[in-house]
Parts: C-alpha cells; sequence; structure tokens
C-alpha cells in the first residue's frame, strides 16, 4: 500500500500535468509540431523534482525510494506526459554514480536533455533512441552496466514514429562514453525497467477508466453499453490488468529499496506484465468505445501508441520472458 | 461440395490472371489526407470497366459481368493474389449502393445511376450511422419530412465513408412517426445539395476518409426514394441477400498472402537475440498457427459459397466469418509487429511495401467495422443458435 506521501506525489503530480500538460485528443496531429516539450517546461518539472526524487541526497537528490519515483512515472504514464525524464532520471544517477557531479547537476535541472537508448539486438551498437529531439546525451543500459553517450556522436536518423509526441531517432552508437556505471554499484538498468513498467502501468489503469466510464454513458437499445455481460467482462478485465500493473510495480520498487534478494527478477516481471497491460488495455478500451476509439478525437489512441513505444524501450517481451527463465 | 474446376473455369482464371498482371497499378494507393486518393480509385475503376471487369458479380443488364458464382469467387482470388489495390472510395457504390439500386429502383434511378458507378465517374458514400444509432441502428433520427414533391431533412450522420470526396449517398432517415425498423425510408441524397455540411474526422492509422455529416433543412425530389417512403429498412437489408460471400474471399486471399510473406521475411529477419525470426520456436509456431486459421477461415467460405450455390439462400455463416475474420487479422498484425520489433516504432502506411505499422492501427477498426464483434456474437448466439436474447 502506497504511504501517504506517496499518495501525495500522486495528487501532486496529477494536478501538474492536469494544468500545465494536459492530454489532449486533438494533439492529434500525427507528428507534433515544434518540440516534444518546451525547454523551459521541461526545467520547471526539474525544478519540482521529477527527475531527482530518488537521486541519493549526496548527489544533489531528493532522496526518495523507487517506490517513490514509480508513483511519478505512473502519473507521467497515466497522463501521457511528454518529454525524456526517464532517461534524465536514469542518465543522472549514471553520471552521478560514475562522479561526475556537474554533469549529474546539469541534468537533474533540466538544462542537459537525455534521450533512451535501446540496442535492436543484443549483440550489436544498433539502437532506436527515444525522446531524440532535444537531447544532447543519450543513455544506454542493460543488465550488466549503463553509459552515457554523446548524442552528436551518434549516427542516428529521425524515423515517422507511430506515437507522433515522442521524437524518435535511429542508428548505431559512437564516440567514447562520457560516464558508465556497473549494475552492483547502481542497477540503473532495473530501475529502469520498474519506473517504465510504472508509466506503463498508468497507462493500463487510464485506458481501463475510459473504457469503463464509456460504457456506463454510451447508450445502444435502450441501455448503457456496459449491461451487457460482453462489454461488463471486458471491463472486469481491464480492471484486474491494471491492478496487477501497479501491483508488481509497487513490489519490485519496495523489494529493490529494502535490497531484497531478487528484486532484478520482480522488475523484469513488473515490465512484462505492464506492458501486456498497457497493450491488452489499450485493444479494450478502443473495442469499447467503437469506431469514436479509432478516431483522434478521444484519448484511446494516444495511449495505444505510447503503450506501443514504451514496450520497445529498455527491453522487449521475448528479452523479459528469456531473462526470466534462462534456457539452457 | 465439388472442390474441382471446369476446364472453362481455368480458362476463365488464366484470363483474369494475364488481365490483371498487366493492368493492376504499379504505385500504391495514396493513404490518408490526400487529395489524390478519390482520382487513383476512379481511375482504377475506370480501368477496370475498359477492361470489362467492372461490376463482376451484377447482373449484366445492369452494365456488370453477371458471372457465375465460381468465377465471381476466381476473380476476388486473383485480385488479392494480383496485389490489386484497396476498393477504397468506390466501395458503397460497387458494393452496397449499386447492389441495392439492382435490387430496388425505379428503372430510371438504375438507368441513371449504374453506369455511372462503373465506370468510376462517379463517389458514393453511406449515410446510415448516427452518433445514437450504431450497432443499434434502427434507433435512427435524422428525420425527413414530406413537403411538397421534396423530403426536407435535417439531422447528423456519422462514419460516413468518403463523404467528403462523394458525389451521392445512400440516406436512410425517419419520415413516419413509428418506431424502430418502421417509418425508415431509404433516399439518394445528392451530396452537392445545399445545406449538406461535411466534417472529415481523422483515425488513429492516419486515415481520413470517415467523416461526420449535417443535414440543415437539405431538401431531396421524392423521386430520389427507392422503393417506398416508410420503406427503407427492407431497402437498406435488401443487399445482404445479394451477398454470396465471394467478395469476402478477396479479404481471405489477401490475409493468406500476408502470412506468407511475414513467413518469408522471418527467413531472414533477425530477432531481439540476433538468431532468424523463424529460429525462434515461439514466433515460428505462431506463424504456423496463423496459417491454419486463415485456411480454415477459406474452408469456411468455399463451404458457406456452395451451400449458397446449392440452395440459392445465404446461410448464417455471414456473421461467423466476419467474427473469426476480425479475430484473425487483428491478432496476425499484432504477431506481426511484435516480430518486427523496434522497427514497429516507425509508422508505414498499409498501402506501402512493409506498412505493417499502418496495418496493425487499422485492424482495430475490425472490431466495430459494418457491425461490432460483440454485436456478430449475439447474432451467432440467439438467431443461429437459438439462445434466448440478454
Amino acid at each position: 500500500m502506497p504511504s501517504a506521501e506517496q499518495e501525495e506525489i500522486t495528487t501532486t503530480v496529477a494536478s501538474f500535468l492536469a494544468a500545465r500538460m494536459p492530454a489532449t485528443a486533438h494533439a492529434s496531429v500525427f507528428v507534433t509540431p515544434g518540440a516534444e516539450i518546451d525547454s523551459a517546461l521541461f526545467r520547471e518539472c526539474a525544478e519540482l523534482g521529477w527527475l531527482s526524487l530518488g537521486l541519493p541526497e549526496r548527489f544533489g537528490g531528493v532522496g526518495y525510494g523507487l517506490a517513490e519515483e514509480a508513483m511519478l512515472f505512473r502519473e507521467l504514464g497515466r497522463g501521457l506526459a511528454p518529454g525524456g525524464f526517464l532517461p534524465g532520471v536514469l542518465g543522472a544517477r549514471v553520471a552521478a554514480f560514475a562522479g561526475d557531479a556537474d554533469l549529474a547537476a546539469s541534468i537533474v535541472s533540466g538544462s542537459v536533455q537525455v534521450a533512451l537508448a535501446t540496442r535492436d539486438t543484443t549483440d550489436t551498437d544498433d539502437v532506436s533512441v527515444l525522446h531524440a529531439a532535444e537531447a544532447s546525451l543519450v543513455v544506454v543500459c542493460d543488465a550488466a552496466s549503463a553509459a552515457l553517450y554523446s548524442i552528436a556522436d551518434c549516427a542516428l536518423a529521425p524515423i515517422d514514429p507511430v506515437d507522433g509526441s515522442v521524437r524518435i531517432a535511429r542508428g548505431t552508437l559512437g564516440g567514447s562514453v562520457i560516464a558508465s556505471v556497473a549494475a552492483d554499484l547502481d542497477p540503473v538498468f532495473i530501475r529502469g525497467l520498474v519506473l517504465c513498467a510504472a508509466m506503463q502501468a498508468g497507462t493500463a489503469e487510464a485506458q481501463c477508466d475510459l473504457g469503463v466510464a464509456y460504457a456506463k454513458v454510451r447508450e445502444q437499445f435502450g441501455k448503457p453499453i456496459g449491461a451487457n455481460q460482453a462489454i461488463k467482462h471486458r471491463c472486469a478485465d481491464m480492471a484486474v490488468r491494471a491492478e496487477g500493473a501497479f501491483s508488481q510495480v509497487c513490489y519490485a520498487a519496495t523489494a529493490l529499496d529494502g535490497g531484497a534478494e531478487g528484486f532484478a527478477e520482480e522488475a523484469i516481471i513488473a515490465k512484462y506484465y505492464a506492458d501486456e497491460a498497457a497493450r491488452l488495455n489499450g485493444e479494450a478500451s478502443v473495442q469499447i468505445h467503437g469506431a469514436i476509439g479509432f478516431t483522434t478525437e478521444t484519448l484511446p489512441h494516444r495511449h495505444v501508441w505510447r503503450a506501443h513505444t514504451m514496450a520497445r524501450a529498455l527491453a522487449v517481451r521475448p528479452a523479459l520472458l528469456d531473462a526470466l527463465v534462462p534456457r539452457p | 461440395m465439388d472442390l474441382s474446376f471446369t476446364q472453362g473455369e481455368l480458362a476463365f482464371r488464366d484470363e483474369v490472371r494475364t488481365w490483371l498482371h498487366e493492368n493492376v497499378p504499379r504505385e500504391p494507393r495514396p493513404h490518408g489526407d490526400r487529395p489524390d486518393s478519390r482520382e487513383f480509385d476512379l481511375a482504377w475503376q475506370k480501368a477496370q470497366h475498359d477492361g470489362g471487369w467492372a461490376g463482376i458479380s451484377w447482373p449484366a443488364e445492369f452494365g456488370g459481368r453477371g458471372l457465375s458464382t465460381i468465377q465471381q469467387l476466381i476473380w476476388y482470388e486473383e485480385y488479392a493474389m494480383a496485389d490489386a489495390p484497396w476498393i477504397g472510395a468506390c466501395f458503397v457504390g460497387v458494393n452496397h449502393g449499386g447492389p441495392t439500386l439492382i435490387a430496388r429502383a425505379s428503372d430510371e434511378q438504375k438507368a441513371f445511376h449504374l453506369p455511372k458507378i462503373l465506370k468510376g465517374e462517379v463517389v458514393w458514400c453511406q449515410g446510415f450511422s448516427e452518433p445514437g444509432a450504431g450497432s443499434d441502428l434502427a434507433a435512427i433520427r435524422t428525420r425527413g419530412v414530406v413537403d411538397g414533391d421534396e423530403l426536407v431533412v435535417n439531422g447528423q450522420k456519422i462514419w460516413t465513408s468518403f463523404a467528403n470526396m462523394a458525389e451521392y449517398q445512400e440516406l436512410l432517415i425517419r419520415t413516419g412517426d413509428e418506431q424502430r425498423h418502421k417509418g425508415l425510408t431509404w433516399v439518394i441524397c445528392d451530396m452537392r445539395t445545399p445545406g449538406i455540411t461535411v466534417r472529415p474526422i481523422s483515425t488513429m492509422d492516419r486515415g481520413a476518409e470517415f467523416c461526420e455529416v449535417f443535414y440543415d433543412d437539405v431538401r431531396i425530389p421524392l423521386t430520389n426514394v427507392v422503393g417506398q417512403v416508410g420503406d427503407g429498412w427492407s431497402v437498406a437489408m435488401s443487399t445482404l441477400t445479394l451477398e454470396r460471400g465471394t467478395g469476402f474471399m478477396a479479404d481471405i486471399m489477401h490475409a493468406t498472402r500476408s502470412i506468407d510473406e511475414l513467413i518469408d521475411e522471418c527467413r531472414t529477419r533477425r530477432g531481439p537475440d540476433g538468431r532468424p525470426v523463424l529460429k525462434d520456436d515461439e514466433y515460428a509456431r505462431r506463424l504456423a498457427a496463423a496459417k491454419a486459421e486463415i485456411t480454415v477461415l477459406r474452408s469456411i467460405t468455399y463451404r458457406s459459397i456452395s451451400r449458397n450455390i446449392r440452395t440459392g439462400m445465404p446461410g448464417p455463416e455471414g456473421s461467423m466469418l466476419r467474427l473469426q475474420y476480425g479475430d484473425l487479422v487483428m491478432g496476425l498484425s499484432r504477431l506481426a509487429i511484435e516480430i518486427l520489433g523496434p522497427d514497429a516504432l516507425e509508422y508505414i502506411d498499409r498501402f506501402r511495401v512493409g506498412g505493417w505499422t499502418g496495418n496493425w492501427l487499422r485492424t482495430f477498426a475490425a472490431g466495430f467495422g459494418g457491425g461490432t464483434l460483440e454485436i456478430q456474437r449475439n447474432i451467432i448466439g440467439e438467431r443461429v443458435l437459438g439462445l434466448p436474447r440478454g
């Protein structure tokens, strides 16, 4: 169960998002013009501690645990927030634990933005990079270590993304490592999995809420469509998946904060399950909405796009499952 | 059920294949909010007409080919195998409005409209669904009041594909005081009539054919009514009896092609562990299962067509086909984008080579297009299996 302090993070972040960067259906231009997020707004979020919540105080962070950070990222997922907050948090840790206090400070302040690279296959430097447009650094991590590169040294080309609210580039990592940290010093990758899972859990919850709300008000054949078992059961399944996704995020975050044995496995399960929950709840939510859910005039499609994107960040389904049960 | 084709049918298949091979447009159909998509669709319709292939299932007296059910089946199979374009803006005219006119319109109406449809001169759209009448189509509220020799129409339609580029609309309105299926009228609406406002609605696959249509004192001559005033429901439903399931074959063949292409691609495409995707037991078996499922769907369609030929009546399989096809294409595109891994981050429209992401987004519409899958399940449960109504 989240504490009162943790619940407060949820409320504060949710109201800031609603006031300052509300998720709208009509941001339905398929690629949002201009920057992914205004740089002044990004710095303002940084001042609120969004990039430093879980960073130890000795590195200039707020000093909360991963559990508190997960509450923040759940809201960022639920609210379809733009901006590279996930790579910012991970990049700040790499810089801090590698001993580059100045670099960590500039990331935490939001003045230097970080992009998130995921290797396309385990054995190459081919990467797909989220939040690429405004970043000057790129963080790439795996179970063994995490590293920062200069984005200018990488050979990247922008693509036309399915999710037009996230700028994506693909190409090859290049140049020298600016800072790196081994996983036994700080498990950056595992923390990233939990935070990404928290975003996906927020998406799964948002889709559940959207679908349920619509099933209550949309009437056909003289009654709300939610009165039909076919719809009601879909809603129940969404609720179960949303509950499961966030519960696993909480467990994994708490396990890591407590230094419990097996936290890595819990985090892998959190990412796998939350990716699935976000995807399946997206399919259910669009289906419940019917044709209106297929248009860009309602929110479900944006969560479908975002869930699709985040499921390809850090680690994909086959890799997560293979890590869970390694085969001989 | 007879699985063999006659010599004549085999020769026909050769003729169809040759013509399609020589005439299918090489460039992909323009996708989304592109003004040239109408031109593309009409030009392809005209090409089929000039080649003698328009209205493949229409009776010869109305300018169609009047082919046998088997020949229609062959045409649609070859059409899909030749990767011929999606029918696009010509869908309603050729597959719904036109056949409805054939079944119920006056000779004057047929003589005026049918040739234009077949020659690719006009686009038709369908004005059935309303914001409050989707799955529950009989809840239509757009009203038409008889005033002299005209109907005066007020109200709103939605999900009217291609209304922004259409000349004509098959419009279903409430003209009587009766409830539900009674008191409806099916009328040909000229989309250039004053009082009509069209608003396009964009969709999650970057499609741009959906529209909302508003009617503000739109005056339509009573001579545009098809059938009788008040008899619109039966006119709207008459097209269903013309459908013999052959048109569906093109969709199935297209999906079959897609699966085979995906399997081929997986022989060389590297998965997240660096090996070819087909070396991955999970993907290999899911692809095999998809191939099995589409093959079964083909068999259901063949059996359905065979039964129609024998009895002259469409069977109850329509909803089963729709349901199974919807589930299958959604599952297939989901599998494809999973296999694509990071390549699936990029949007590529469904008409371009490798357009799996556009295709995946499009298949969200397979869950509700032409009636939601939930409604299809209800129809199977109640009308086919005789279960009590909920």
